[in-house]
């Protein structure tokens, strides 16, 4: 029997499973490690008296380790990711970290940056106007309308790139929970209902990604500030949509409006 | 108890990675090796949890450049297995810690016995 030839579907899954946590390695030392375990799989079965074709995964894992022991062997520096470290189920991989923070900060950057061009208002900044000036003449105030669409502008192309990243954030998590659960099927013998954990794993990431959604829809909401160092803000008792103009008002694409600190 | 095991586990698993890499250079050191016959060899000596993580640490040991291989058909014909020699550089890898295994283990075992001796004074009185 040539290395390999005949082995049955459990145990090549158990190789697959053996692949996957051998992925760090270079292709050619990859694929030389799992012809020697074919190999060892034929000799086994030889001196066993055993037809390789009908090689349960748990024979094979009982022969050769659970396909997670190969990786303990694997050097520092080469284990894929899940190899390396175990991770509580429900953490964030730590390739993700970076984007998820990405994508939390830049709404609150923005946010920062639209209430602090509002509380640094030019002392000349009357109500309904905007105290801030990118040229060197003091400001002699400009249309709140105008100047808040342009801080809103920049909020929602802000927003708009948290939200990107956010997708694509989501799209990978929920590649990587994929990812995870194969292996965990991999690793693990006789799961049955595979296609219904997949089914339940898409909805899932669906609804993660609907949840993303939403954050952000709360988030964009919030940011629709009128600004001028509390020059929109309305007087007390007044709805505070009255007292922001129309054009601030759906620059973003929002109708709510929060009222800045400053103004009282 | 859990915990406990766990540990037991893990500080098995360390020893063993310790050892095993220069037991398996020890026995190709005896003539070269294809990697079901060393993988036997090691885990019924208890140094691996399975048969398969030999492969991996073969392949560590070749990286290093401790062992070279080939695949060549076995002697009683059939199909090419892959057989494994040691490397100049493995061979003093090997000798270097025979040297350090031999003060190592005669001083844990000094240090246990005494361990043990102590206990059982302690015992008595």
């Amino acid at each position: 029997m040539e290395r390999g030839e005949g082995l049955g579907p459990e145990a090549e899954r158990y190789l697959e499973a053996a692949a996957a946590v051998l992925a760090g390695l270079p292709p050619q030392a990859r694929e030389e490690l799992l012809a020697e375990l074919r190999d060892h799989l034929s000799q086994w079965c030889a001196a066993q008296g055993l037809a390789p074709g009908g090689l349960t995964y748990a024979d094979v894992a009982a022969e050769l380790g659970t396909p997670e022991s190969l990786g303990t062997w694997v050097p520092e520096g080469l284990q894929p990711p899940p190899a390396r470290a175990a991770r509580r189920p429900g953490a964030v991989p730590p390739g993700l970290r970076p984007w998820l923070l990405a994508a939390a900060a830049l709404p609150i950057a923005a946010a920062i940056g639209v209430l602090s061009h509002g509380a640094t208002g030019h002392p000349g900044a009357t109500p309904g106007t905007v105290g801030r000036s990118t040229s060197s003449a003091p400001s002699t105030g400009a249309p709140a309308a105008h100047a808040s669409s342009t801080v809103q502008a920049t909020a929602a192309a802000g927003l708009q790139e948290a939200q990107q990243i956010a997708e694509r954030a989501a799209i990978q998590a929920r590649l990587q929970a994929q990812i995870r659960q194969l292996e965990q099927q991999q690793g693990a013998p006789q799961v049955p209902g595979r296609a219904a954990i997949q089914a339940q794993l898409q909805a899932e990431a669906q609804q993660l990604v609907q949840q993303q959604e939403a954050i952000l829809q709360a988030q964009r909401r919030s940011l629709c500030v009128p600004v001028g160092g509390g020059a929109a803000v309305a007087p007390a008792g007044t709805s505070p949509s009255a007292a922001a103009p129309p054009a601030a008002a759906s620059a973003a694409g929002c109708g709510d409006v929060i009222t800045a600190g400053g103004g009282t | 108890m859990l915990c406990m095991a766990t540990e037991t586990r893990a500080l098995e698993t360390q020893l063993r990675k310790g050892v095993a890499p220069y037991c398996a250079l020890a026995r190709i050191a005896e003539g070269p090796q294809y990697g079901y016959d060393l993988a036997r060899a090691l885990a019924e000596a208890g140094l691996v949890a399975g048969s398969g993580s030999v492969y991996p640490l073969l392949g560590r040991l070749k990286a290093d450049g401790l062992v070279d291989s080939a695949w060549h058909p076995p002697a009683d014909g059939g199909v090419p297995r892959k057989y494994y020699t040691l490397t100049p550089a493995g061979r003093a890898a090997l000798e270097a810690f025979r040297r350090q295994w031999q003060v190592l283990a005669a001083g844990v075992e000094r240090l246990l016995g005494a361990a043990v001796a102590g206990g059982e004074r302690g015992g008595a009185g």
